[in-house]
This record gives C-alpha cells, sequence and structure tokens, in this order.
C-alpha cells in the first residue's frame, strides 16, 4: 500500500515531470568539477572584473561550483565546459550586483556582455599556460615593483592603506598598479605569441 | 580621459573602493572602450593569480622547464625535485585559543597554543577554537571532543575521534585543501561553513555555506554536499544529501491544537536515529528526498494513523519555506480513507513563490484532483502523506513550517 503511494508521488506533477532531463546526457558531475576547478583562476578573474571584490568574486565561483554539480547533464561535453561557466558566472554576477545596486553603482547587464565579448575574444583559454607565463614576467620586473604587486594582491593591503605606508597619494598607487599589469599583460601576451610560434 | 585616469579607476575598482562618479567614469570608459575592458579583464586576471604564484613552491613552478633537461638526468632531477617539494612545503601553523582544552605530545601535555601534526586535542566543559594562523579558517571543536591533528603532504588533516566541530573554513587551493577525517567517513573541503557530529553509529555532517564533499570510506567516490543539506556518514553506503531544516519546529499553541495539526521536526526525522538518510520503506518511517536537475522534492513519512490532518473541503495547509530565488512551489497530498488507509487520491496544486521566506497558505478546496478519486470519497478520509517540490529548484530550499488546520 505504502510502495503504492511512493510510486504514484514519484511520478510528480505534470509540470514538473515535463521539464525532466536525461541524466545519462552530458557532463558527469565529477568530470565538471574537476573541469571547473582547473580552471578556477581564470573563472575568478572574470568574475572580479565585473563585481571587483575578491571574496565576492569567489563567492560567486562556489555558487557556480553548486550550479555545476546540479546542472552538469546539460553541459554536452568538456569544450562546452568553459563557454557554460562563463555564461553561467555572468548571471550569477548580474545577480550579485542586482544586489549591491543599492550601495553603490553597478555595472549593468548591457556593460557585462560588453565584457564578456571581450573576454571571449581575448581571453586565456587554459589558466596552468597562462599561470606559467605571468610567472615568468613577474621575476622580471623589478624588485620594488614586484613588492608593490605582493603588498596588493598577496598580503591583501588596500590602496589606501598602501598609500599611506608608503607616503604617497592612493592615486599614484592605483596608477602605478594598472601599469603593471599592463606591462605583465604584454609581456604575457608576447610570451604566449612565442611559445604558440 | 587620459590614461591615467583610466588606470586609476580600474586600480580603484579592484580594491573595491570607487565613489559613485568614479564607477560612471569607469563604466563609461569600459562601455566605449574594447581595450579598457581588456585592460580591467587583464588586471583583475592577474590580481586573482599573482597570489597563487607567491603560494605555489619554486620547485612546481618551475617544473616544466626542468622537465627538459637531458632525458638521461630527467628521473634524477625529478626524484630530487620531488624530495626537495616535499620538504620545501611549509608546516602550517596551528594554534588553539587552549580555553578548557588539553592538548598532548607524544603522551606530555603540550606548552603554548602552537599545535603540531600528531598532538591531540581534547575539550571538557568548554569548547576550543583552532585556526591556522595563514589564514582564517576557524574550527570550534565542541565540548566533550577529541581531535588529532594531522598531515598529508600539502593537505591540513583533522582526525575527530568524538564529540563534534563547527568549521569556518577559507578558500583553500584543491590541491592543499582541508580534509576532516571521522570514524565513519571523512568530509573533503574546499572552503564554506559546516558542521560534523559524531553518534554512536554514523557520523552527520550539515553545510551551512559552500559545499563539501563526503565519504564513507577512504576509497569511495566523494559525493557532494551543498549548502542546506545534510548527510550521514555510516562507514559504509554511499552518503545521500538530503535536506536540513533550519530550526526546530515549535508545536503550535495549545488553544489552537485542536483544529491545526503542526508537522514537528520529529516527524522529518528517521526513528532509527540516521538523520535524514532513507527512502519510503515498508514501514515508512523515514523522509524521503529527490532530486533532478528542474525540481527538488521532500515528502516525510507516511502516518498511516491518524494521518496528519482529517480530509475535508475546510483543511488549509500552510508551509513556510525559504528559498534563494523565485520559483514554483508544488504541494501534493496523498489521500487515504482513514478505517483501512485504501489510497484514494493525490491533491495538487502550484503557487509562485518569491526568494526569502514565505508563508503560503493553500486551502484544500482550490487543489486539483490529480490521480485516484475514481469513486465517491468515503466519509472519513486523511492526508497520509504530502510532498512538497520546487520547481526550477533555487539553491537554499529549506522548510522551516508545515502546518494542517481543520479550519471549523
Amino acid at each position: 500500500m505504502n510502495q503504492a503511494w511512493s510510486s504514484r508521488v514519484d511520478d510528480g506533477p505534470p509540470l514538473l515531470a515535463a521539464h525532466r532531463r536525461d541524466m545519462d546526457a552530458g557532463l558527469g558531475q565529477d568530470e565538471a568539477v574537476d573541469g571547473l576547478l582547473s580552471e578556477k583562476p581564470l573563472l575568478v578573474g572574470y568574475a572580479r572584473a565585473i563585481v571587483g571584490n575578491r571574496a565576492t568574486a569567489e563567492d560567486l565561483f562556489q555558487d557556480l561550483l553548486i550550479l555545476v554539480m546540479r546542472k552538469h547533464a546539460e553541459i554536452p561535453n568538456h569544450e562546452a565546459l568553459p563557454g557554460w561557466s562563463r555564461r553561467a558566472l555572468r548571471f550569477l554576477a548580474l545577480k550579485a550586483l542586482e544586489k549591491r545596486a543599492r550601495e553603490r553603482p553597478a555595472m549593468d547587464a548591457e556593460l557585462v556582455d560588453l565584457i564578456d565579448a571581450t573576454c571571449s575574444d581575448s581571453a586565456p583559454s587554459r589558466s596552468e599556460g597562462y599561470l606559467e607565463a605571468l610567472t615568468a614576467c613577474r621575476d622580471r620586473l623589478p624588485e620594488r615593483s614586484r613588492r608593490l604587486l605582493a603588498m596588493r594582491y598577496e598580503e591583501e593591503i588596500s590602496g589606501q592603506e598602501m598609500a599611506e605606508r608608503l607616503g604617497r597619494p592612493v592615486n599614484t598607487v592605483y596608477v602605478t598598479l594598472t601599469r603593471l599589469h599592463r606591462l605583465l599583460e604584454d609581456c604575457i601576451r608576447s610570451r604566449v605569441r612565442r611559445t604558440d610560434g | 580621459m587620459a590614461d591615467n585616469e583610466l588606470d586609476r579607476l580600474i586600480a580603484g575598482h579592484l580594491d573595491d573602493a570607487l565613489t559613485t562618479d568614479d564607477a560612471a567614469r569607469l563604466h563609461e570608459r569600459l562601455r566605449q572602450d574594447p581595450s579598457a575592458r581588456d585592460l580591467l579583464l587583464a588586471a583583475a586576471r592577474q590580481a586573482t593569480l599573482l597570489p597563487l604564484i607567491a603560494a605555489r613552491p619554486v620547485g612546481q613552478r618551475r617544473w616544466r622547464f626542468r622537465f627538459v633537461a637531458v632525458a638521461a638526468a630527467a628521473c634524477l632531477v625529478l626524484s630530487a625535485l620531488g624530495v626537495w617539494f616535499m620538504l620545501a612545503q611549509p608546516e602550517p601553523v596551528l594554534r588553539t585559543d587552549a580555553t578548557g582544552a588539553m592538548a598532548s605530545r607524544e603522551g606530555r601535555p603540550v606548552n603554548g597554543p602552537w599545535l603540531l601534526s600528531g598532538d591531540i586535542l581534547r575539550t571538557a566543559e568548554h569548547p576550543a577554537v583552532l585556526a591556522w594562523t595563514d589564514e582564517t579558517t576557524r574550527i570550534e571543536l565542541s565540548p566533550g571532543s577529541v581531535c588529532v591533528v594531522e598531515r598529508d603532504r600539502g593537505a591540513k588533516r583533522l582526525r575527530l575521534e568524538r564529540g563534534g566541530l563547527r568549521a569556518d573554513v577559507a578558500h583553500q587551493q584543491p590541491e592543499g585543501g582541508l580534509v576532516i577525517l571521522t570514524p565513519f567517513g571523512q568530509v573533503d573541503v574546499v572552503g564554506t561553513r559546516f558542521s560534523v557530529q559524531i553518534g554512536q553509529a554514523a557520523s552527520h555532517v550539515a553545510v551551512d555555506h559552500g559545499a563539501v564533499a563526503v565519504r564513507s570510506r577512504p576509497e569511495a567516490t566523494p559525493v557532494q554536499l551543498q549548502a542546506g543539506y545534510a548527510a550521514t556518514l555510516d562507514g559504509v553506503q554511499v552518503p545521500r544529501p538530503l535536506l536540513r531544516l533550519e530550526r526546530p519546529i515549535t508545536p503550535a499553541p495549545a488553544s489552537v491544537a485542536s483544529a491545526t495539526t503542526e508537522v514537528t521536526a520529529k516527524d522529518w526525522l528517521a526513528d532509527n536515529g540516521s538523520g535524514w538518510e532513507g527512502g519510503l520503506g515498508e514501514h515508512d518511517t523515514i523522509t524521503s528526498l529527490a532530486t533532478d536537475p528542474d525540481w527538488t522534492r521532500i515528502m516525510p513519512p507516511v502516518r498511516t494513523q491518524p494521518g496528519y490532518a482529517r480530509y475535508s473541503d475546510h483543511l488549509t495547509c500552510s508551509i513556510t519555506v525559504t528559498v534563494d530565488r523565485p520559483t514554483t512551489l508544488a504541494l501534493v497530498l496523498v489521500i487515504s480513507q482513514t478505517a483501512d488507509s485504501i489510497w484514494q487520491g493525490n491533491l495538487q496544486a502550484e503557487r509562485p513563490l518569491p526568494a526569502g521566506t514565505s508563508t503560503i497558505t493553500i486551502p484544500v478546496s482550490t487543489m486539483r484532483q490529480r490521480i485516484g478519486f475514481r469513486e465517491q470519497l468515503p466519509a472519513e478520509c486523511m492526508v497520509a502523506t504530502f510532498a512538497l517540490m520546487t520547481w526550477n529548484p533555487s539553491t537554499e530550499f529549506r522548510i522551516s513550517r508545515v502546518a494542517f488546520d481543520a479550519g471549523r
């Protein structure tokens, strides 16, 4: 008797049953999660470009991980994973920005789409290759520049506090940091071009 | 706009320190200028990756280049690098506040707050906090717990022998994360908030935020456990992630108890003490949960006598539920005859559910007959069980109260 109840409930309402997916199709959960974790740095970087805040970007990646655990079967194969992940991350980032919009001005969907398009065109495809190039390029920077980057991103000292410690205006600190990023990116691209060539 | 200003705005954005005007300027510049977007993406990417370079041992960073050495020397180089890599891994420094706790090393009390691999920490009447100095991870050992500090290559390991803990874990590197070992299984953590409680025959794990991987045996495939879910590790079976209640449900006030049936937390727990584990079996004592990419369903045990409520047209069902995104809630009532428990049919209703916590009240008179009901209903029928579902499920789906009101 009770088993009969169970199976009847298991049928589910037609509204819900109509949206069942074929769980056998697409990437397995472990495969999808492993793939996502291996590209975590690039995906967190992408999220950070949109939301700015490091912790929020990390939280978005956690949300993405959970989403992939649930929706992995919808991702047809490994090749589709980066695109799928970025689209999902874009969606999650917009939701996060929506929540924060009352506190501070946030990018709108149109701007996020432009950033996404730029990312599609120019972003590196693999974390590992980019990381190797970044390591080599950072090692070529003068000690003082490396120290600035370490203070900001390894020790997570804010621009304002760095300015106070260094006795420089905060704007100078910001300008210097972004110039270093530009230098590093030029160096990375030329290394990648040489490697590809 | 000069490049200096763009540079200032991009670094300010990544520092989360832009004023409203500056943010508007940056957004405008990004809209107009693809190279500005490119620079922002590059800076954000580097900002994320630079800390990883600092965390990587030099041997690991240079591996590719060392590997291209002469083939005859490759094995030697790799062996040497392997040994060096293991030696070069810095020991994470773990400390405890040790209030009310006693730490021992090789049978002797540990002086000071610093703990090493192999140290054993015992709490008595008070909790103790464990924290690593190089990250914000915080673990609170419950009173009456025994925990052994272990280390396996880069991974930090805590072997919880007895008691329980609550953990707030900072984001970990996948290859150097935190592992909680219990007598009945283990929890692999990348970065999240969760709790572990060891019982007599099983360990219970509940996740507040993020996700962990759990397994009952070291060689078993891990099962992902997400926020709002709990699982029981019994040392044998593959754990099943099941929804957990946010808090115990308090019974209805006595004045309305005669007309209202509250489904209490106890109703949703298994009689055999295995928490949320189990399915709808022969005796139907266990809450079941089913998930699909598009829906999640939770169903409490079947109650053969006297049911969750007497069936009538005046009956209403109130559900307090929390979801993190707008979705659709479906309620299915399984109706059976009170006298002999013969199933009569299922009623169903759907309601839109906004994000957040809401209480939805559904009068039975508005529910449609889904299946069954082929004959006229007997005089006395009951709600033998029910199912709650969300369509396009949220990552949060927490049911904190279900109440049946008989009406007049």
